[in-house]
C-alpha cells in the first residue's frame, strides 16, 4: 500500500474543503457573530490545516514515482472520504446542533449523550457529502429544539451558517470533492485518470477533454453556472429569499435534498417553486458530460443518448402510474392537476434528490412500490444522482435477454449494445459486480436492521437500505418525507450512514478496501 | 505508353495479362523472386524490389509510364505507393502535378473508403486518381447470378448493367427466331448483340441470324427483373424465387458481411454461420449486426446437426464465403445436396472457378477475377481498350470509349455509327442538363453526342481497327 498517496489524498482533501468551511465560519461570524464562529468554526479549521499541512509534508518526503496502482487508487479515493465527513460533522457537533463537548463542561449533557452527538453529527455529515439527504434535526435529538415549549420547526430554528454549511457538504459531495483535490493535484501524482475512475459516479463519463485537470475544470464550471441559474430563478420567479434560493438550489444540483425547514419544499406549497425544482433536479440527473456534448454543438447526438431517453421514459411512466393510481385510488381529492403535480415532482425527486412536494408514506402502495424501485434505479451514470443507474440497469436487461436467448439457440452470437455501440464483456462484468455487491449488501444489511430493530416493519427496512444505498433521503413508512430518522437505534443510525458511503462510491470502491491485498506491498 | 503494376500476384499477373493482349508495354514490380518467377511467362519488363523504392520505380521506366496500378495485398503500401510514384514521375518529367500519370490504388477493405469511420476520401489525400474496391462488385454480381441460376454467365457491365450469356435448350420458343425479331416474341426482353454457334463461333449479331438449339447469346439488360425473360426465351426453368428470399451465409468474412448487408437491404431474413467467434462478435457488433433479421451463429459450417436445426434446408440461397476454397467448394456443394435451389460460393483461386463452374451445380464467382476486371475498367476510363471479356463467347469482346470532339462519331445516328465500326454499340452513358449521368440503350437515342461514353461489342480480329476509329 502506497501510504504517501493516501497521505497526500487526504491531506488535499482536508484542504480543499478547509475552504468552504472557512466561507461558512466568515458568515457566521457576520451574521451569528464572533463567539459561535470561533467555537463552531475556527477550531476545526485550524485542526484541519494543522492536519492537512502534516499530512502533506509527510507524503511529500515520502512521495517515489512509482505507479499508482488502481487498488491504491481507490482506496484513497474511499479513505479521503472519512477526514472529509470528520471535518463536516464538526460544525454540528460544536455549533449545537447535537450535543457537543461545551455541553459537557457546562453540564448540560452528559458524557453518553455527547458520544452521541459526535454520532449524529457523523451521520447529518455523511448524508449531507453523499448527497443523501437524511436528516437527525428534529426535537427529540437537537438541543436547540428539545427545550423548546412548543412544537417549534426545528430546522429553521438552527443558525444560518449550520444551513448553509448542510447544504454546501451537498453541493461539495455531488460532484465528489476528490475531484476538487484532483484538479489542483492531478500533475503531482501522476495517477490521476485512475483516482477519476474511481471518483466519478457511473460506468460512462468518458473524458471531455485531453487531460484530466480541464475535465475536472469543465465538470465545475457547468454545476457551478446550472447551480446559478437556479439560485437566480428561484430567487427572481419563485419570490424566495436569497438565503433559501442558494440553499435550495446547492442542494437541488447535487441531487442531495436537504431543506432550510422541517417541510422543505411543503411548506412552500408552489407550483412555480416546484416546477424549477423539478427542472433542475431533472438536469442534474443527467449524464454530465451530454452538457459538454451540448456545449460542444453535438445536441442530437446527446439527446439521441439511449440512457438520458431511459431515464425520462422511466421517470414518465412512473409519473403516469402514480398519477393514475393517486386518482383511481381516492388520494386525488386536491384535484387532477394538484395529484398529476405531485406524483411528477415525487417521480423526479426519488430517483436521487430526496425532497418531498406530499408525504407519499401515506400514499397507496403501488405508488409507494414505484417509488421504491425509482430510488433503487436512481438516475444516469456520471450526474450528481444516486442508484444503481439507468446504464446498469439497462446493460443488465440486454444480459438477461441474451441469455434468454442462448437458451433457445445456444450457438446464436448476440451484442449487447447502448448507444448503439457493442458493450465489451468487460464491462458488462463490472455492472454485474456492481450490481451482485448491491444485492448483497442489500440483503445482508436488510437481515442485519431487521434483527436490531425488531419493532420496524417490512417496508421501514427495506426503503432504509434502499434509500441509505441510493443516496435517496427519506424512505417509506415512519421514515418518510415528514420525519426524519432520529427513531432509529444507534448502531442502525451507524450502519445506514456507512451504506451511504457505499452507495456513494458505488459500492466497488470501497469494498477494495476490505480485501487484504489491498493493504500489502505486493503487486 | 507503358502501363506499370506493381504487385505480381494473381491479380497483377491478371491484369498485366490482359494488358499484354491488348498490345501494351507492362512493367510488373514486386519485392518476391517467387513472384517474379511465376511472372515469366508474361511477355513484360520484371523488376524485383518494392515500388516503395526510387529506384525499381526507375527500372520499371515511370518516365515513359502513363499509368501505374497498385495491387500489393497491402492497402496502406498501395495509397502511399501512389503519392510517391507521382512524387518519383515529377521529379523525372518535370511535370510539377504529375498529371501525365494515373495512379490506380487497389484496396481490399471497405470501410477505409468511408469518410467518417474510414480515411475516405482516399482520392483526395493519397493522390490516386482511382480507388479499385471491388468487393462491392463481387457481391452485386453473385446476387445477380443467384437470381438466375440457369443463365450460364451474369457479368456486371457499366452502371448496374448486366451482360447475360446464355445456351440455348431445345425447348427455347426462339428457336428458328431471327436475332433481330426476338423482342416481338418475349415483351420485354433485352437485346441480343452477340450469337456464338456450333459452325461459325463467336460473332456480332445484325438482326438476321436465326436461332439454333445450342446457340449461345449474349444480352445486355438494363436490370436484373430482366433475367426471368431471358430464362424463359432459351427454355430454361429456374425455381421461384421469392421478393425477400431466406438466406444462408458462411463466414463472417468481408464478402459475407456485405453480402449479408445485401440481402438485408432488401427485406430478407439472413442467417450467417462463422467458425471463428472473433469475427462472428465482430459481425454481431457492426451495424449491420443490429438488424433484427440477421442472426449470426458461431459454429462449425459443416456440422450436420447445426445446419438441420438450422434449417439449411429450407433457405432459398446458401453462399460460401469463408477464406478457404476447398472448404466453401464443400459446404456449397453439401447445401445443393440438401436440396436448396440457389447456391453460390466466392472463390480466391481462378482455376478452380472454371472448375466449379464445370460441375454445374453451383454458382462460382472469382474474387481475383472480379478484381482484374474492375481494375481495367479504371485503366479503360482513360485509354480506349477491352472493357470486358465473355468467357462463353472468347470472340467477343467489349471496349469503352469517349467520344471527343473531333469524333467522327458525333452526331451520327445509332445503325449509322455502327456501320462505320463494323461492331455493335450497347450501351452509352450520357449527362444530361442536370449534370447527371444517365446509362441508355440504343434504341432510346436518336443520335451520339459529344462526350458520349460508348459500349461497344466487337469481335476480337476487328479491335484495332475500332480502335483506331475511335481515334479519329
Amino acid at each position: 500500500m502506497r501510504w504517501d498517496v493516501i497521505g497526500l489524498v487526504l491531506g488535499w482533501t482536508i484542504r480543499v474543503v478547509s475552504l468552504p468551511l472557512a466561507v461558512v465560519g466568515i458568515f457566521s461570524f457576520i451574521v451569528e457573530g464572533q463567539d459561535y464562529a470561533i467555537k463552531t468554526y475556527l477550531i476545526p479549521l485550524v485542526l484541519a490545516t494543522i492536519i492537512s499541512q502534516w499530512l502533506i509534508n509527510k507524503s511529500k518526503v515520502n512521495a517515489s514515482n512509482k505507479k499508482v496502482r488502481d487498488r491504491e487508487a481507490f482506496a484513497s479515493v474511499a479513505l479521503g472520504w472519512i477526514p472529509v465527513i470528520i471535518l463536516g460533522a464538526m460544525p454540528f457537533w460544536l455549533g449545537g446542533t447535537f450535543h457537543g463537548p461545551y455541553d459537557l463542561i457546562s453540564n448540560d449533557a452528559s458524557i453518553v449523550e455527547v458520544l452521541r452527538g459526535l454520532l449524529y453529527s457523523w451521520f447529518e455529515s455523511m448524508s449531507g457529502f453523499t448527497t443523501t439527504g437524511a436528516t437527525l434535526i428534529d426535537t427529540t435529538l437537537s438541543p436547540i429544539c428539545i427545550n423548546a415549549v412548543q412544537d417549534i420547526d426545528c430546522i429553521a430554528e438552527q443558525p444560518k451558517s449550520i444551513l448553509l454549511w448542510r447544504s454546501l457538504t451537498q453541493w461539495l459531495g455531488g460532484i465528489g470533492v476528490i475531484m476538487l483535490g484532483l484538479l489542483i493535484f492531478s500533475s503531482v501524482l501522476g495517477g490521476g485518470m485512475s483516482l477519476a475512475r474511481a471518483e466519478l459516479t457511473g460506468p460512462s463519463l468518458s473524458r471531455l477533454s485531453p487531460n484530466l485537470q480541464s475535465t475536472a475544470r469543465r465538470l465545475w464550471l457547468i454545476y457551478t453556472v446550472l447551480t446559478m441559474c437556479q439560485i437566480g430563478l428561484l430567487f427572481y420567479l419563485g419570490d424566495m429569499s436569497i438565503f433559501n434560493s442558494i440553499n435550495y438550489s446547492l442542494t437541488t444540483l447535487s441531487s442531495g435534498g436537504f431543506g432550510t425547514s422541517d417541510g422543505g419544499i411543503m411548506a412552500f406549497d408552489s407550483a412555480l417553486i416546484e416546477s424549477i425544482i423539478m427542472v433542475f433536479m431533472l438536469l442534474t440527473c443527467i449524464n454530465y458530460s451530454l452538457y459538454h456534448l451540448i456545449i460542444a454543438g453535438h445536441s442530437k447526438e446527446a439527446l439521441k443518448d439511449e440512457e438520458l431517453r431511459g431515464y425520462l421514459l422511466i421517470i414518465f411512466i412512473a409519473w403516469l402510474a402514480m398519477g393514475l393510481n393517486l386518482l383511481r385510488s381516492g388520494n386525488g381529492d386536491e384535484g387532477f392537476l394538484e395529484t398529476m403535480r405531485h406524483a411528477a415532482f415525487q417521480a423526479i425527486s426519488i430517483s436521487s434528490t430526496g425532497y418531498s412536494s406530499a408525504d407519499f408514506s401515506k400514499w397507496p402502495i403501488f405508488s409507494q412500490f414505484v417509488l421504491l424501485l425509482l430510488m433503487i434505479v436512481g438516475a444516469s451514470a456520471g450526474s450528481t444522482g444516486g442508484g444503481l443507474k439507468v446504464l446498469r440497469i439497462r446493460i443488465a436487461f440486454e444480459l438477461a435477454k441474451r441469455e434468454v436467448l442462448r437458451i433457445i439457440q445456444p450457438k446464436k452470437v448476440i451484442a449487447m449494445r447502448v448507444n448503439e455501440e457493442p458493450i465489451n464483456e468487460d464491462q458488462v462484468f463490472i455492472v454485474l459486480g456492481m450490481i451482485s455487491s448491491w444485492l448483497v449488501l442489500a440483503m445482508s444489511s436488510m437481515l442485519f436492521i431487521s434483527f436490531m430493530e425488531p419493532s420496524w416493519s417490512l417496508d421501514d427496512v427495506l426503503s432504509v437500505v434502499v434509500s441509505s444505498l441510493g443516496n435517496t433521503g427519506p424512505a417509506l413508512g415512519q421514515f418518510g418525507p415528514t420525519s426524519t430518522w432520529s427513531g432509529m437505534s444507534d448502531v442502525t443510525l451507524f450502519w445506514t450512514s456507512i451504506l451511504m458511503w457505499f452507495g456513494r462510491l458505488e459500492l466497488l470502491t470501497v469494498l477494495v478496501l476490505l480485501h487484504p491485498r489491498t493493504w500489502t506491498n505486493m503487486n | 505508353m507503358r502501363v506499370i503494376i506493381a504487385g505480381a500476384g494473381e491479380v497483377g499477373r491478371g491484369v498485366a495479362n490482359a494488358l499484354r493482349q491488348e498490345k501494351r508495354s507492362v512493367a510488373l514490380i514486386d519485392p518476391k523472386p517467387s513472384a517474379i518467377n511465376e511472372s515469366q511467362s508474361i511477355d513484360c519488363l520484371l523488376v524485383t524490389g518494392s515500388v516503395l523504392s526510387r529506384d525499381s520505380l526507375l527500372r520499371a521506366g515511370i518516365s515513359d509510364a502513363e499509368i501505374i496500378v497498385m495491387a500489393t495485398n497491402n492497402d496502406e503500401i498501395n495509397l502511399l505507393a501512389c503519392a510517391f510514384a507521382k512524387r518519383v514521375y515529377s521529379e523525372q518529367v518535370g511535370d510539377r502535378n504529375a498529371a501525365g500519370l494515373i495512379a490506380i490504388a487497389v484496396i481490399s477493405d471497405p470501410h477505409l473508403m468511408n469518410t467518417d469511420r474510414g480515411a475516405g476520401p482516399l482520392e483526395k489525400w493519397s493522390r490516386a486518381d482511382y480507388i479499385v474496391c471491388s468487393s462491392d462488385e463481387i457481391v452485386e454480381q453473385l446476387a445477380a447470378g443467384l437470381l438466375a441460376p440457369s443463365i450460364d454467365e451474369i457479368l456486371a457491365f457499366g452502371d448496374k448493367s448486366w451482360i447475360s450469356a446464355v445456351k440455348v435448350t431445345s425447348q427455347s420458343a426462339l428457336i428458328g427466331v431471327k436475332t433481330g425479331d426476338v423482342s416481338q416474341i418475349f415483351v420485354d426482353i433485352p437485346s441480343i448483340y452477340a450469337i456464338s454457334t456450333e459452325d461459325e463461333g463467336g460473332k456480332l449479331t445484325d438482326g438476321n441470324e436465326i436461332i439454333k438449339e445450342d446457340d449461345i447469346l449474349a444480352f445486355v439488360s438494363r436490370s436484373t427483373s430482366q433475367f426471368s425473360q431471358i430464362t424463359k426465351g432459351v427454355g430454361r426453368v429456374d425455381p421461384e424465387i421469392p421478393d425477400k428470399p431466406q438466406v444462408a451465409i458462411f463466414g463472417a468474412t468481408q464478402f459475407g458481411n456485405k453480402l449479408a448487408q445485401h440481402y438485408l437491404e432488401i427485406g430478407s431474413e439472413v442467417v450467417v454461420i462463422e467458425p471463428n467467434l472473433d469475427h462472428a462478435n465482430e459481425l454481431v457488433g457492426s451495424k449491420v449486426g443490429m438488424n433484427k433479421r440477421l442472426d449470426v451463429i458461431h459454429g462449425d459450417p459443416q456440422d450436420e446437426d447445426l445446419l438441420r436445426e438450422l434449417g439449411i434446408d429450407k433457405q432459398d440461397i446458401t453462399i460460401a464465403a469463408l477464406n478457404d476454397d476447398n472448404l466453401n467448394i464443400a459446404i456449397s456443394m453439401g447445401a445443393k445436396d440438401k436440396g436448396v435451389a440457389r447456391t453460390g460460393l466466392l472463390l480466391k483461386d481462378r482455376a478452380l472457378v472454371e472448375a466449379v463452374r464445370r460441375i454445374g451445380l453451383t454458382r462460382p464467382i472469382s474474387r481475383r477475377l472480379v478484381t482484374v476486371t474492375s481494375i481495367l475498367k479504371s485503366i479503360h476510363m482513360n485509354i480506349p481498350g477491352t472493357y470486358q471479356t465473355i468467357p462463353t463467347l472468347p470472340d467477343i469482346i467489349s471496349i469503352s470509349a469517349t467520344l471527343g470532339t473531333d469524333n467522327d462519331l458525333v452526331s451520327r445516328t445509332i445503325s449509322d455509327a455502327e456501320k462505320k465500326l463494323g461492331s455493335r454499340i450497347v450501351m452509352i452513358e450520357r449527362e444530361n442538363e442536370e449534370g447527371v449521368l444517365k446509362v441508355l440503350t440504343p434504341n432510346q437515342i436518336e443520335s451520339l453526342e459529344m462526350s458520349d461514353k460508348i459500349y461497344i461489342f466487337l469481335e476480337k480480329t476487328d479491335l484495332k481497327r475500332v480502335e483506331k476509329s475511335l481515334e479519329n
